[in-house]
C-alpha cells in the first residue's frame, strides 16, 4: 500500500522546502524536493532599465548576493560591448571571493557544522547550541566573516546586497589606506582559519568515512591557469567516469541545459539535453571535478590530505563540504594576493557615454551554490524585454531527489521505516549541497522563439533558436 | 537564573539576508547579545516553533495564504512584534510584481497542463503584501538589507524595553555630497551610463536618487560608494505622498533655461520610485500581462 511521509520544514537551509517521500510496501517509490516559495525576479525585472539590474538582483539572496550582483554585471558588459580593464577585474574579483568567504563559512560553520558536532542531540541546536559549547570557535568563524563584511562594506557599501560595480566600471576603487588594512586582516584570516580547521579536522575525517558514493554528471566554468570563480566563460560537462562529454561557451547555454516544470515545487527541473538521465551536480565538487587544481598553496596542501586521495571524480555528497573548505583557503590566498599588489590602487572612476550595442547580455559565474547564469535581452533603450536565470541550486534538485530516495531506501533496509532516522538523514544530505531556495524559485521561462541580434561588429555572439519548451 | 529575554526568528518569503545581517551584528559573548537567547529560528536550529516569546522577530514578506496565517500566529504569541528589513515593513523588491497579473505570470512560467494543487504546494495571494497590512508592529526596522547599527540599537532598545523610533531626517541629512539647499537641474540623466561629476549630489549632476524623501539610518551606504539611493529605507511620508513631493520637488529644481530636459528616458518611474514600497502603496495600478 501506498504511504507518503512528509518532512517539514528541512532547516538550516536558506529558504522554505520540504521532502515528501512515497512509500509503497517499504520501497521508496518516489521522493519529491518541494520548493515552497515563489519570488519572480525574471519577471519582475522586465521593463525595468538595464542599469537598474545590477541593484535589484542582489536581492534575489541574501546569502549570495555578490555573486548576483557580478553575473548580473557580466551581461551587462556584453550589451554594452566592454572589455573592462585589468583592475575593475581585480576590485571585482575582491568583491566575489569576500562573497564567498562570507557565505561559505556561514554554511560550512553556522548551517552544517551543528550536524556533526551535535549529531546526538534531538532537536539540533545548531548555531545557538554552537554559541552556548563552542564559544571560541563561534567567536573566531564571526571574527573572519567580520572580515569578508568588512571588504564587501568597503567596496560595496554593504556586506549584504552590494552595489559596487556597473558596466564596465567599478563604481568606488580601493584607497591606500584600506588597502594595507585589509591586506593585513587577509594574513591574520588565513592564520585563523589553518587553526579552525586543524580543530574539525578529525571529526570531518569521521564523517567521510561512512560517506556514500552517487553518481551524476557534473557542471562547472572550466579554466586551465586558475580555479575559475569569475573569469572564464567557458563551461564543461563531465560524466560520472570523468569523461568530458561537452564543452561549451556562456553564451550557448540554452543549447545544452534546459529545464522543465514540475508539478511539485515552485522551482523547475533544470536538465543536460545531451545525455539521457541529464542530471547533475553544480558547486564546489563539480568545481573540483571539473579543475582538479586550485592553483594556491593553502588550498593545495588541504586537497593532499583530503582530495587528492580519493578517485576522481568525487561522487560523494559529504565532500561538498570539504571542498568547500578548500575554497575557503583558495578565496583567502586570492584575496591576499590581490591585496597585495599596489596596483589595484592605479585605478581611476573614468564614466563613459553607454549605448546598448547587443540586443542579449550573458553573464555566467561560479556563486558559492554552483554556475549561475544571468540572461537580459533590452531592446533600443537598454530597457529589459526579458530576463532568464539559471541559477545554481535549481539545478542541483533533481539530483538531490534522486539522492533522497537512494538514501532513505538504504535507510529503510537497515532500520525500518524511522520516521527520524529518515528525517535525519534526508535532512542531513540536503545540507552538503547548500541549498539556496529563494535563488531557486526564480521564475524562468526559456525563451521559445529566440530572435538573432547580433549588433556589435567586433565580437560575434551566437545565440540558439529553439521552437518550444519541452 | 535565566533572565534572557526570548528571541524567535520567524521568516515568510524572503532572501535570508535580513538573518544574515543579523549574523553580521551578533557579537559572542558580548555584554548587549549576552541578554537575547534565540529559541527559534529554521535557519539556525532545528527547535520547535515556542508557544511564547518576548521578541518576535518577523522577515520576508507575504506572498501566500499560509503566510497570512503564520503571521497571525506569530503575532499572537510574541510579547513584541519586530518587523525586520524592507520586505516586512513595506513588501520589499518582490512588491514590483504586483504590476503584473498573478495568475498569468504562473501560467506563463509553469505548464498550464500542470497543477500545482497536487502536492499540497502553498497558495499565492494575487499581491505581494508587508506584514503590517495584517498584524499592529511594534518596532520596525526597514533597509535592504537593515543597517547593522540599527540593529544593535533595537538590541539596545528592546533590553531597556523601549520603543525604537527612527530618525524623521532624510538620507540627504547624512549624505557627504549634499552640500547646496537651492539645487539645480540642468538634465536627466541615466545612472552608470551618462558621464556625471564625481563626488557631487546625484539629483543636481541628473541622476534621481531618492536620497531626499527617504528615512535615514543607513548611513547613506549606497552613496558612499557612489550609487543614487533607490530607497530601502522606506519614506518618511506616506508612501504615495512621498512620492508625489519628490515628483514635485525635483521639477521645481529643473532649470527654466535648461533645453536639455529629456524626461522620457526615465521611461519607468514606478520602478523607480515605488522600488522597495509598491506593495505598500494605495494606488491601484493597472497590471500588465
Amino acid at each position: 500500500m501506498s504511504k507518503k511521509l512528509v518532512f517539514h520544514p528541512i532547516t538550516r537551509i536558506e529558504g522554505h522546502a520540504k521532502v515528501t517521500l512515497v512509500l509503497n510496501d517499504g520501497n521508496v517509490e518516489n521522493a519529491y524536493f518541494q520548493v515552497t516559495e515563489f519570488r519572480g525576479f525574471e519577471r519582475l525585472l522586465v521593463n525595468r532599465p538595464i542599469e537598474e539590474a545590477p541593484l535589484i538582483v542582489p536581492r534575489i539572496c541574501g546569502l549570495c548576493s555578490p555573486s548576483h550582483h557580478l553575473a548580473s554585471v557580466k551581461a551587462l558588459d556584453e550589451i554594452f560591448g566592454l572589455t573592462p580593464q585589468e583592475n575593475v577585474i581585480r576590485l571585482r574579483e575582491l568583491l566575489h571571493y569576500a562573497g564567498f568567504l562570507h557565505s561559505h563559512l556561514l554554511h560550512l560553520f553556522i548551517l552544517y557544522l551543528p550536524d556533526i558536532l551535535f549529531s546526538d542531540i534531538k532537536p539540533n541546536p545548531g548555531f545557538i547550541g554552537m554559541i552556548k559549547s563552542y564559544p571560541s570557535l563561534v567567536k573566531d568563524v564571526l571574527e573572519i566573516r567580520g572580515f569578508a563584511q568588512q571588504i564587501l562594506e568597503v567596496l560595496g557599501g554593504s556586506s549584504i546586497h552590494p552595489s559596487a560595480t556597473m558596466a564596465g566600471l567599478f563604481l568606488n576603487p580601493l584607497k591606500p589606506s584600506q588597502r594595507t588594512e585589509l591586506r593585513d586582516k587577509a594574513s591574520k584570516s588565513i592564520k585563523l582559519f589553518n587553526t579552525i580547521v586543524e580543530t574539525i579536522k578529525d571529526k570531518l575525517s569521521e564523517v567521510l568515512e561512512n560517506s556514500i558514493s552517487f553518481p551524476s554528471n557534473f557542471v562547472s566554468l572550466h579554466s586551465k591557469s586558475d580555479y575559475p570563480l569569475y573569469h572564464s566563460d567557458e563551461i564543461h560537462v563531465i560524466s560520472s567516469k570523468g569523461e568530458l562529454l561537452t564543452y561549451f561557451q556562456h553564451n550557448d547555454y540554452l543549447e545544452v541545459i534546459r529545464e522543465k516544470t514540475v508539478s511539485w515545487s515552485y522551482a523547475k527541473a533544470p536538465y543536460l539535453k545531451l545525455t539521457n538521465d541529464g542530471y547533475y551536480r553544480v558547486g564546489p565538487l563539480a568545481r573540483f571535478n571539473i579543475n582538479s587544481k586550485f592553483h594556491s598553496e593553502n588550498s593545495e596542501d588541504f586537497a593532499k590530505q583530503f582530495l587528492y586521495n580519493v578517485p576522481s571524480p568525487i561522487c560523494m555528497s559529504e565532500y561538498y563540504n570539504i571542498v568547500r573548505i578548500a575554497e575557503i583557503k583558495y578565496v583567502l590566498d586570492k584575496i591576499l594576493e590581490i591585496l597585495s599588489s599596489e596596483r589595484i590602487l592605479e585605478y581611476t572612476y573614468l564614466q563613459r557615454d553607454l549605448k546598448p550595442m547587443n540586443s542579449d547580455g550573458i553573464g555566467v559565474i561560479e556563486a558559492p551554490r554552483g554556475l549561475l547564469i544571468h540572461h537580459y535581452r533590452v531592446d533600443d533603450y537598454g530597457y529589459i524585454k526579458y530576463a532568464n536565470l539559471i541559477v545554481a541550486t535549481v539545478q542541483n534538485t533533481p539530483i538531490i531527489e534522486k539522492e533522497i530516495i537512494a538514501r532513505s531506501q538504504q535507510v529503510i533496509s537497515k532500520y525500518g521505516v524511522s520516521e527520524d532516522k529518515l528525517y535525519n538523514t534526508i535532512s542531513r544530505m540536503i545540507r552538503n549541497y547548500d541549498p539556496c531556495l529563494s535563488c531557486a524559485t526564480h521564475t524562468s521561462n526559456i525563451p521559445f522563439t529566440l530572435e538573432i541580434h547580433i549588433k556589435n561588429e567586433n565580437k560575434v555572439l551566437f545565440y540558439p533558436t529553439f521552437s518550444s519548451t519541452p | 537564573m535565566n533572565t534572557k529575554l526570548t528571541l524567535a526568528i520567524f521568516p515568510l518569503i524572503g532572501c535570508s539576508g535580513c538573518e544574515n545581517a543579523l549574523l553580521d551584528a551578533w557579537r559572542v559573548n558580548d555584554d548587549l547579545f549576552n541578554n537575547f537567547e534565540i529559541i527559534y529560528s529554521p535557519l539556525l536550529a532545528d527547535f520547535e516553533e515556542p508557544d511564547h516569546v518576548d521578541v518576535g522577530i518577523v522577515t520576508g514578506n507575504v506572498r501566500f495564504h499560509e503566510d497570512i496565517n503564520k503571521l497571525l500566529r506569530w503575532h499572537k504569541k510574541s510579547k513584541v512584534l519586530v518587523a525586520l528589513g524592507s520586505c516586512a515593513c513595506y513588501g520589499g523588491i518582490p512588491g514590483l510584481l504586483n504590476l503584473q497579473n498573478i495568475q498569468s505570470v504562473i501560467n506563463d512560467i509553469y505548464s498550464p497542463k500542470i497543477s500545482l494543487d497536487n502536492y499540497d504546494m502553498p497558495k499565492l495571494i494575487e499581491n505581494v503584501k508587508s506584514i503590517a497590512e495584517f498584524v499592529n508592529i511594534d518596532i520596525a526596522i526597514p533597509g535592504c538589507p537593515p543597517p547593522k547599527n540599527l540593529i544593535i540599537k533595537l538590541f539596545e532598545h528592546l533590553l531597556k524595553g523601549e520603543p525604537l523610533i527612527l530618525p524623521d531626517k532624510s538620507v540627504c541629512n547624512e549624505c557627504p555630497l549634499n552640500t547646496s539647499e537651492d539645487k539645480v537641474i540642468r538634465n536627466i540623466k541615466r545612472f552608470s551610463l551618462e558621464p556625471i561629476t564625481p563626488n557631487k549630489c546625484f539629483l543636481e549632476e541628473g541622476v534621481l536618487c531618492l536620497g531626499p524623501i527617504t528615512r535615514t539610518g543607513c548611513d547613506a551606504r549606497c552613496i558612499k560608494v557612489n550609487t543614487p539611493c533607490r530607497g530601502c529605507m522606506g519614506y518618511l511620508y506616506n508612501i504615495d505622498e512621498a512620492v508625489v513631493k519628490f515628483l514635485s520637488s525635483v521639477s521645481s529644481m529643473i532649470d527654466e533655461k535648461s533645453r536639455n530636459i529629456d524626461i522620457d528616458k526615465i521611461k519607468d518611474l514606478t520602478g523607480l520610485l515605488y522600488r522597495f514600497t509598491l506593495a505598500s502603496s494605495k494606488l491601484n495600478f493597472i497590471k500588465r500581462g
